[in-house]
């Protein structure tokens, strides 16, 4: 049985981050990423990184520290993203080295991010705002 | 990044309509259905009913309940209609291509472990019965699971809401010793008594006869339940007279009349001029 999704206590503070943009995004607030998650919601967020953990756990055991972290090094850089923050990245390399290149999850088959119904804002806006460019001084 | 799957927007809000709004939280419709799975000498025979309901309506008359997840591996469901139509989908598909990346053909307990480690990710939300049934290379099989992933092995399995009714007929009549006319049979039996005594279910009897290397589908091989007895032929045709008058009343037809803006044809009267 699958149990590794169920730990789910949020760990960090909430962190507030926001674009200066108050007219498009609203204005800042803490309350969403307090408020409480669908506990399916946090099964799906838990269970992969808590299966990797396990897994590098036991290769630790079995072989010796240093290959876990070796494994974790090579997964730091495949977990690069390698083109602008706003355009997205196909990390396949990552996926390979996950075995996730094979598996078909409904992250794949529903909802394709592709086909949202939401207008993404254009690129210079949204590397303005990663860069900080936005306020008028 | 935007990351596909299911949506879990709507869930604080739904929190607050609970909570502060004192929304009533709608009953989850109970779904119809009668699914009914036997293992007999040579393989395992499958079979269902063929009523879709929508709350108290039938949506689908003769709709498909058992769904191929690979070629001698067929499964029956139970419960959301969509539910069970994706999950066997996106299993098959994974199946698959475990079985192309593995270069071996696939197995029925393969299928079983998937279903019940996607069914259990999403604690019984993805309301999906299931009894797969299948034959591979270490012979026949039939696995009951449930939405919240608990799965049994079995010789005769029966679900759905006429699971009651079916699993009468498939105790009294079922032997460990039968061949594949009497397993057809019993489940055809079984079927017919969750059509005629469960509410949810209805319409016309499929059959699923899977054994080594072959794979029989008996669509609709009993439409008795589902033919409507008393049904007056069409068009209907009345004869005059044949309903009393209660009341008459002749209006009599107005002459089209024109409105003209006054304006208009006051403009058009010194035109003319």
């Amino acid at each position: 049985m699958d149990l590794s999704g169920l730990e789910t206590e949020q760990k960090t503070l909430p962190i507030i981050s926001y674009s200066s943009d108050f007219l498009e995004n609203g204005l800042p607030n803490f309350k969403t990423q307090t408020l409480p998650k669908h506990p399916v919601e946090k099964m799906q967020i838990n269970k992969q990184k808590n299966e990797r953990e396990k897994q590098y756990n036991m290769l630790g055991k079995v072989f010796g520290s240093q290959y876990p972290l070796m494994l974790r090094l090579e997964e730091e850089i495949y977990n690069q993203p390698l083109r602008l923050p706003c355009l997205p990245s196909s990390y396949l390399s990552l996926e390979v080295f996950r075995g996730t290149d094979i598996e078909v999850e409904p992250e794949d088959l529903y909802n394709d991010p592709n086909n949202s119904l939401l207008i993404q804002p254009p690129v210079h806006q949204q590397m303005e705002q990663y860069l900080g460019m936005n306020d008028l001084k | 990044m935007q990351k596909g799957g299911f949506n879990f927007d709507l869930y604080q809000r739904n929190v607050e309509l609970i909570e502060k709004n004192n929304y009533k939280v709608p009953k989850t419709t109970k779904t119809g259905t009668t699914i009914v799975g036997v293992v007999f000498s040579d393989g395992v025979v499958l079979g269902a009913d063929t009523r879709a309901t929508s709350g108290p309506i039938v949506a689908d008359p003769n709709c498909e309940k058992i769904h191929r997840i690979s070629d001698y591996i067929w499964c029956a469901g139970a419960g959301t209609a969509a539910d069970t139509e994706n999950t066997t989908g996106m299993i098959s598909l994974q199946l698959e291509l475990l079985s192309l990346s593995t270069g071996r053909s696939p197995r029925v307990r393969t299928a079983l472990t998937l279903l019940k480690n996607f069914l259990f990710r999403y604690h019984g939300y993805i309301s999906a019965a299931l009894v797969l049934g299948g034959v591979d290379f270490t012979g026949p099989h039939l696995h009951m699971i449930h939405p919240h992933g608990s799965t049994s092995t079995l010789p005769y399995i029966s679900m759905g809401s006429g699971s009651l009714a079916a699993m009468a007929v498939l105790e009294t009549g079922y032997n460990s010793k039968m061949g594949e006319e009497d397993a057809k049979s019993l489940v055809h039996q079984a079927i017919l008594s969750g059509i005629l005594n469960d509410l949810g279910s209805g319409g016309n009897v499929d059959l699923c006869v899977i054994k080594h290397k072959s794979m029989e589908f008996f669509r609709n091989i009993d439409t008795t339940n589902s033919k409507r007895k008393f049904r007056k032929k069409l068009p209907y045709m009345f004869k005059s007279g044949s309903t009393k008058i209660l009341e008459k009343q002749i209006k009599e037809k107005m002459e089209k009349m024109e409105i003209v803006n006054e304006k208009e044809s006051q403009i058009e009267e010194l035109e003319e001029l």
